[in-house]
């Protein structure tokens, strides 16, 4: 090697570490800014959704009571606001990344483009599933035990358990997540549920199915706790 | 007299009476077996004790399938056919069919249109299922509004002590409390009205809500109250009645008066939130007639399993909506197996604590009332337990005793609520 293809080769070297050192500090300031920007998000929509009464709303749907009940002690309003941060930090990340022209970002940014309606889907069915799960068994629960039925607790757990099953596997199929397999969960999940109620209403459970019956399709026995008094 | 045909409007009704000092108003849904005696014994209290007078014996039925409008037409005409030529003539018999939604408030609405159209000067309304009802009703409802004396009258009723226990535990305390007026009967179903509160009612914006289907009896004396009108009570005797609807169940009729009463305390809440809305005391007309009532054997024993079991199963339905200290106590009442009361003070704070998570709408309105039905068997319970071998007398005491409970705890009640934020 002559001194003049070391000096070529030195240029070459040179060129490629400043073009690497600026490509790395563009990206640096892209994380930066997109962390910027995500933090913000955070917070503004963190102030935004207290203000406007988000905790007080979630907490009368029961959405906060399902979120206790998974170990997410913090207001509905924190996880609201950090979820719409992350989700700027990785749009904002990925649309730098892609203005760098690096072959991967661009792939993955244009999967992401793809895979967000989808996604949103998926996080708005889980959300009014969890809702609507509480909303039902949470009914079911205070109208069983005004009629008396001792299963009124295992009736509302199971109510829960359909409806979040449900939600999950509708959301699931939104995402295209393992779509034979879920189908045929849920199936088995329900099919066993309704199987169950079936033969515990049918055998087991028959005079607690004609009590049930009876008290919904014909008039409270005399016997209903008060029944003798006129209550008004 | 004159006898219509069932089914008119009120234009027909207006049009043929042309015009009557009383109106006896009955609402109507299929009470084709009881209607007939209101009927004749309204037309028989209006020739009694308003001899003269241009009267108008008025059903407001709801398109009833018994044949209600035509025992009530069959029923006063023949009561005016008893009478001499003299009084019969003054009186009519009418039956129309209401307008809006179903239920006892849009029948009134109607009966109260009519009698402002008429120019009556008092109108008198008696539930269609009654059989205690007698002439003299007309008399103590209508006479203190024929007089001049007062805008509103409502019934005093002999009911056994265990017997209208909404009334004792929720709503005679609760008014009173916080309107004052001391009504002891608000939801008791026969009033009397003057013009300047039918003119009032008939404005009001509240017929396509509620009221004109379950809540007009506490709408009315709430109204009555808040607005300044002069309110009277009147003493009738027992109140025997159809028995009660099987098919209604408690948690509904809870649900249907408690939660009529929670929205009218929150439409009136600028009368009472500041402390300075109380009515005087309603004076008490008359001397009360001798009457029997029905005695009324309570299943204790079923009333504390219920509340029990509620408790158990909902604690953490109410540890969401209400204080811990009260839910806490519900805990020890139902842990001592009737030997702990659910004493007054827990009681009123329970049914204030409601209040407050109605008007946050803590939980959707009807789970709300209709988790509040254990607590309600519990403290009956309670109460049952506690004047089994009390006098009605001694009964009597111990709800005046609950509604100064309910008095005393009322400032702090205003302050909470006015600390609330409505949800709105």
């Amino acid at each position: 090697m002559n001194t003049l293809q070391v000096t070529t080769w030195l240029d070459e070297f040179g060129r490629r570490v400043a073009a690497i050192t600026v490509d790395t500090l563009i990206f640096l300031a892209v994380v930066f800014a997109a962390a910027l920007l995500g933090w913000l998000t955070k917070k503004i929509l963190s102030r935004v959704l207290r203000a406007s009464g988000f905790d007080s709303l979630a907490g009368r749907s029961g959405a906060t009571t399902s979120a206790r009940r998974a170990g997410l002690s913090a207001p509905p309003s924190d996880y609201a606001s950090r979820f719409a941060g992350w989700v700027v930090f990785f749009v904002v990340l990925i649309a730098g990344a892609s203005s760098m022209h690096i072959p991967a970002a661009d792939l993955v940014l244009q999967r992401a483009l793809l895979f967000i309606p989808a996604f949103v889907t998926a996080v708005v069915l889980l959300i009014i599933g969890v809702l609507f799960s509480e909303f039902a068994a949470r009914g079911v629960l205070i109208a069983s035990v005004n009629a008396g039925w001792r299963g009124a607790s295992a009736a509302s757990a199971l109510v829960r358990l359909l409806v979040l099953t449900l939600a999950v596997a509708m959301a699931l199929d939104q995402l295209a997540v393992a779509r034979s397999i879920v189908v045929a969960a849920f199936s088995i999940v329900v099919g066993g549920v309704v199987l169950a109620l079936a033969i515990a209403f049918g055998l087991g459970g028959r005079h607690i199915a004609r009590d049930y019956l009876r008290s919904h399709l014909a008039p409270p026995p005399a016997n209903e706790p008060g029944a003798e008094i006129d209550h008004r | 007299m004159r006898v219509a045909a069932a089914d008119q409007s009120i234009e027909d009704v207006v049009a043929a009476t042309g015009g009557a000092d009383l109106v006896v108003g009955i609402p109507s849904y299929n009470n084709g077996k009881t209607i007939g005696h209101v009927a004749a014994t309204a037309v028989h209290g209006l020739s009694t004790f308003f001899a003269g007078r241009p009267a108008l014996v008025l059903n407001s039925d709801g398109g009833s399938a018994d044949g209600t409008s035509t025992a009530m037409v069959a029923a006063g005409s023949a009561a005016c056919e008893s009478l001499d030529e003299t009084h019969r003539r003054w009186i009519r018999i009418e039956s129309m069919r209401y307008r809006g939604p179903s239920g006892k408030g849009s029948a009134f609405r109607d009966i109260f249109e009519v009698a402002e159209r008429v120019n009556a000067v008092a109108v008198v309304v008696l539930d269609a299922d009654l059989r205690s009802v007698s002439p003299e009703w007309i008399d103590r409802l209508a006479s203190p509004i024929v007089s001049g004396r007062f805008d509103f009258v409502t019934p005093l009723y002999k009911r056994h002590k265990f017997d209208g226990t909404i009334t004792n535990n929720i709503i005679y305390p609760m008014t009173n409390a916080l309107f004052g007026g001391d009504i002891r009967q608000p939801i008791g179903g026969d009033f009397g009205v003057g013009t300047p509160l039918v003119r009032a009612y008939v404005a009001d914006t509240v017929w396509e809500t509620d009221v004109a289907r379950f809540g007009v009896d506490i709408w009315m004396t709430t109204t009555a109250l808040v607005n300044g009108f002069r309110v009277a009570q009147a003493h009738l005797g027992a109140k025997v009645h159809d028995p009660k609807d099987p098919g209604q169940h408690l948690a509904k009729m809870l649900v249907e008066v408690v939660g009529t009463w929670f929205d009218l305390v929150e439409r009136y809440s600028q009368a009472w939130a500041n402390g300075d809305g109380s009515a005087p005391a309603a004076p008490r007309l008359g001397s009360e007639p001798a009457s029997d009532v029905t005695h009324v054997n309570v299943n204790v024993d079923s009333l504390l399993d219920q509340f029990r079991f509620g408790v158990e199963t909902l604690t953490p339905i109410y540890a969401s909506v209400l204080p811990a200290a009260l839910v806490e106590r519900f805990g020890a009442i139902s842990a001592g197996a009737g030997a702990m009361p659910f004493d007054d003070s827990t009681w009123a704070r329970t049914v204030y604590a409601f209040a407050l998570a109605y008007r946050r709408r803590a939980l959707p309105v009807q789970q709300l009332l209709s988790s509040l039905t254990p607590l309600y068997l519990g403290r009956v319970a309670s109460f049952v337990i506690a004047n089994g071998n009390s006098s009605e007398e001694a009964a009597e005491k111990q709800v005046q005793q609950l509604a100064r409970v309910f008095r005393s705890l009322c400032p702090d009640f205003a302050t909470e609520w006015r600390a609330e934020r409505s949800p709105q």
